[in-house]
């Protein structure tokens, strides 16, 4: 049994909080994305736009994550019901991803022109690709056409680009811009009324599939709506479809540069004066070890009142080295200017030099050099950043500074969570929707910086996903049987041994043992490559893992599997994009490759999708033929007007498919470290001096 | 010499935000390292009844400050000098720095202006007569961004006095030119309005644009900073 998942904690909640003053943007379709009612428009949604789209057209309800990933490319993922599709009372669950780009943006005399495809990787029953031409023509009248392919090319089609093959949902490309063409076009007229968009159009959908099962009548190639958007972030719409159809949708939307609470708004930094000129630059009190502990002993509360722990630190010379953890402020940025600000107004003036490598989980990261003359010949001037960023040096940090260090003592250490997670199971092969509320607690005990006990419990507090369930008839149910898990609980989702290292300054390493996840146990290791002035890394990682017994959380099923991956991540440094690719062998033994593309926002926002293919024969996959999906990552600081690190996450995916499955381990070497490269330093540097 | 408004008062503020009451950074450095200085006592509380007598008896560089909007305004210590720019800091924390008038930089009071590059013929910062004051100027904006420079907003401004007028701060009336600023530039445009003294061009009030998150800052002069 397939399971898909809208999983999240408070994400949902959070779009909807984003709801702020009224603005005027593209408005929404009921597929989601920018458009008309079921037809596109070439309009783009604000960069970074993020909505979760809502909609029953009366021939398809689901669910769909609309994500603007650059300022002329808008993503979708759509997971969509179809009702009475195969047979009376037979639904097919369909998933797309659609994609629309913006060749020319709308001027004065030019309509904007845009190209997108539904459906891209597969010809699937809801797959088309069109051109479209969009015009506002004043008076808030906006004037769409277009030319469509496949459903969108079914009514009238004016003439024919080769022969379409038939669905398939196999990945391919061969159904792109093939067969029949037909003209589509609409008017939306946003009213003198703040928010209400009143909109016609004319489809080239025939919906020929739908009435082969059930009632529906295609009456009419026209289709009337009323969009109302009471205050920006909630948006509703009211269709009448088909001529025999009504149609509904709720859009919650969000823009990471569209924050809730003004940013920046708590504690300023520490103002910085130079040192007069003939200050004591007699550095002989360095060697007495009993100052310097005292005085790093005196520095390190003071750092902590900001949220930045002191692991190591070790004066010598005109030098401090400190080993800090942040604890509170998002950007790892910030943390290093409030502490290069504070180090310069409390430390003696002989100290020249300030190098400070912040923790990531135990991990000693990049060490980020800083003079302080710079500093001072810097500090508020109009090219303080780039200034800045250019006399910094940035190197690969050992694990640990020398002995005789002055080193936290704190371990063991023993800290603990308790989280609500609601995941909704939006619809699996004509199941209807359903939902669980669960309760997660977390613990970690660390024995010392790098070894640590983690376990995590969850207990339902109610729901339904699960009832009803039966074994997959799967050769290899790695996760098909994901459903026989939810026994109601508790349930334990993890207890393991953990041991993070460094074998080099630029190699990071990692052993687990234990039970890794709720449906495996076993050992797992892995290494990543990653210099701090490089903007891509090499990991590898191995696991033995045996499957964990169904209802009981201590006991094991029969399966056992060895699956590793090697692994390339790359920062292209181009508004946020990183790349992934993993290449090896899945937890069904299958056999392929993941691509995973991840925009991150200089706020914290995050959005990926990935897509893997593998060697298992579709039949046996899962649904979709191809595991795909969605996440994002809201951090809490966009939201409150606190500092803090936390965020709450959501994301859309295939639970249950056997092919492609990969064990969850929580967060990787690479997610862990990820922040501390030249790379994401220069990206953030803008808040060095914040 | 430098006026005393920097005389360690930034310990004051380490100590300020620090838990568990005194810093003992304050203590270390004060018994250890730097003896026999002493740090200058934080303004708190001076709004609700301040007067001209207790600012001349403070005896440092002091401003009130201000969100366009909101009724509540601070008293900002001047704290740090660093070549021209000037950091006051409030009670709370937060920080203004100018150059001359003209306010370069805001932390933590929503969306950070992180910094500001000024003209050479900029009346506002470089202090200038009246009566010379240019009809237009330039000025670079800088927000936080993608990268070190963060995003930068050029504006050209259009700069028109007004009649000559009077302003009471704090019991002490000054005959003052009003000018207001219109500049646009980069997506962004607002209005400038600024007191200054005719024959000086000193700014003892003024209202500013520091980004479109907050938008403008209130700023009075209660003892400026000046160097003896």
């Amino acid at each position: 049994m397939s399971k898909h998942l809208f999983r999240h904690t408070s994400a949902g909640l959070a779009l909807l909080a984003a709801s702020t003053a009224q603005a005027q943007s593209p408005s929404f379709s009921l597929n989601g994305t920018a458009g008309l009612i079921d037809m596109p428009t070439a309009q783009m949604l604000p960069d970074g736009e993020t909505a979760w789209t809502f909609s029953n057209s009366g021939t398809a309800y689901g669910g769909t994550l609309t994500f603007q990933m650059l300022p002329k490319l808008e993503t979708s993922v759509h997971f969509m019901t179809l009702p009475d599709w195969t047979a009376p009372g037979v639904d097919v669950f369909a998933q797309s991803l659609d994609l629309k780009y913006q060749i020319f943006d709308e001027t004065d005399t030019m309509p904007s022109l845009a190209i997108g495809s539904r459906g891209f990787l597969s010809n699937g029953p809801l797959t088309s690709e069109y051109i479209v031409a969009s015009k506002n023509v004043g008076n808030g009248l906006t004037v769409t056409g277009g030319l469509g392919w496949g459903r969108l090319g079914s009514y009238q089609p004016i003439t024919s680009f080769g022969t379409r093959p038939a669905v398939d949902l196999a990945v391919n490309l061969d159904h792109l811009f093939r067969g029949d063409v037909a003209m589509f076009g609409g008017l939306e007229w946003q009213t003198p009324v703040k928010g209400l968009s009143l909109k016609a159009e004319y489809s080239s959908d025939a919906y020929l599939r739908e009435p082969a099962f059930s009632a529906f009548e295609h009456k009419s190639p026209l289709n009337f709506g009323v969009d109302y958007e009471p205050v920006r972030g909630v948006s509703i719409g009211g269709y009448y479809n088909y001529g025999s159809e009504i149609g509904v949708r709720l859009t919650l939307s969000a823009n990471p540069n569209r924050p809730i609470v003004s940013p920046d708004f708590g504690i300023g930094p520490v103002p910085v004066n130079p040192r007069l000129g003939d200050y004591d630059r007699s550095v002989e009190w360095t060697s007495n070890p009993m100052v310097s502990e005292l005085l790093i002993g005196a520095l390190a509360p003071v750092l902590e009142a900001e949220g930045i722990v002191v692991e190591e630190a070790l004066i010598a010379g005109d030098t401090i080295d400190l080993y800090i953890t942040n604890t509170s402020m998002p950007q790892t940025t910030k943390a290093i200017g409030r502490i290069i600000r504070t180090l310069s107004v409390a430390l003696p003036p002989s100290i020249e030099v300030f190098r400070i490598t912040p923790m990531a989980a135990g991990l000693a990261t990049t060490t980020i050099e800083v003079r302080r003359s710079d500093v001072e010949a810097q500090v508020d001037r109009p090219n303080a950043g780039p200034d800045s960023f250019a006399t910094t040096r940035f190197t690969d940090a050992p694990n640990h500074l020398p002995e005789g260090a002055w080193t936290r003592d704190i371990y063991p250490d023993f800290s603990w969570a308790l989280s609500p997670i609601i995941p909704i199971n939006l619809a699996s092969n004509g199941a209807a929707a359903s939902i669980d509320v669960l309760l997660n607690a977390s613990a970690s005990y660390r024995l010392s910086r790098g070894f640590s006990v983690n376990g995590s419990l969850t207990q339902k507090l109610v729901g339904n996903i699960g009832d009803g369930a039966v074994p997959s008839t799967s050769a290899t149910p790695v996760r098909s049987n994901f459903a026989l898990y939810q026994t109601g609980g508790p349930t334990l989702d993890r207890l393991t041994l953990d041991y993070e290292f460094k074998l080099t300054p630029s190699t990071y390493a990692r052993v687990s043992g234990g039970y890794l996840e709720r449906m495996f146990a076993g050992v797992s290791g892995e290494v990543l490559w990653m210099p701090t002035n490089q903007n891509w890394g090499l990991g590898a990682e191995v696991s033995a893992v045996q499957q964990r017994g169904y209802g009981d959380m201590f006991g094991f099923e029969d399966y056992k599997t060895v699956t590793g991956f090697a692994s390339l991540y790359w920062d292209t440094g181009y508004k946020g994009l990183e790349a992934q690719i993993d290449v090896g062998r899945y937890l069904a033994g299958d056999v392929g490759s993941t691509v995973t593309l991840t925009r991150r926002f200089e706020n914290g926002w995050e959005v990926s999708g990935f897509v893997t293919l593998t060697d298992m024969p579709f039949a046996d996959f899962g649904e979709g033929n191809f595991a795909k999906g969605v996440s994002l990552s809201i951090p809490l600081r966009w939201t409150m007007p606190i500092e803090t690190r936390s965020s709450t996450g959501l994301s859309l995916g295939t639970m249950g498919g056997d092919g492609g499955a990969r064990l969850e381990l929580g967060d990787r070497l690479y997610t862990t470290i990820r922040d501390y490269d030249v790379v994401d330093f220069n990206e953030t540097w803008g808040a060095f001096w914040q | 010499m430098i006026r005393p408004i920097l005389a360690l008062s930034a310990l004051s503020i380490l100590a300020a935000c620090s838990s568990g009451g005194t810093s003992p950074v304050v203590s270390v450095i004060k018994g250890v390292i730097l003896p026999g200085k002493t740090t200058a006592p934080p303004v708190r509380n001076a709004g609700a009844k301040l007067t001209r007598e207790k600012i001349d008896a403070f005896g440092l560089a002091l401003i009130r400050g201000g969100i366009e909007g909101e009724d509540v305004s601070n008293l900002l210590t001047g704290t740090a000098v660093n070549d021209q720019y000037v950091t006051y800091v409030s009670s709370f924390r937060q920080n203004i720095t100018m150059f001359g008038g003209l306010v370069t930089g805001t932390r933590g009071m929503g969306g950070d202006l992180l910094a500001v590059r000024a003209a050479a013929n900029d009346p506002v910062a470089h202090t200038t007569p009246t009566a010379n004051w240019p009809t237009t100027l330039t000025r670079d904006y800088r927000f936080p961004g993608v990268g070190p420079a963060g995003n930068t907003v050029s504006v050209t401004c259009n700069l028109t006095p007004a009649q000559d007028t009077t302003v009471t701060i704090v019991e002490v009336t000054y005959e003052v030119t009003p000018f207001t600023e219109v500049c646009t530039g980069d997506g962004a445009a607002f209005t400038n309005t600024y007191l200054a003294q005719p024959d000086t061009g000193q700014i003892w009030q003024s209202q500013q644009w520091i980004g479109d998150k907050v938008s403008y800052v209130n700023i009075d002069i209660l003892e400026p900073y000046t160097i003896e």
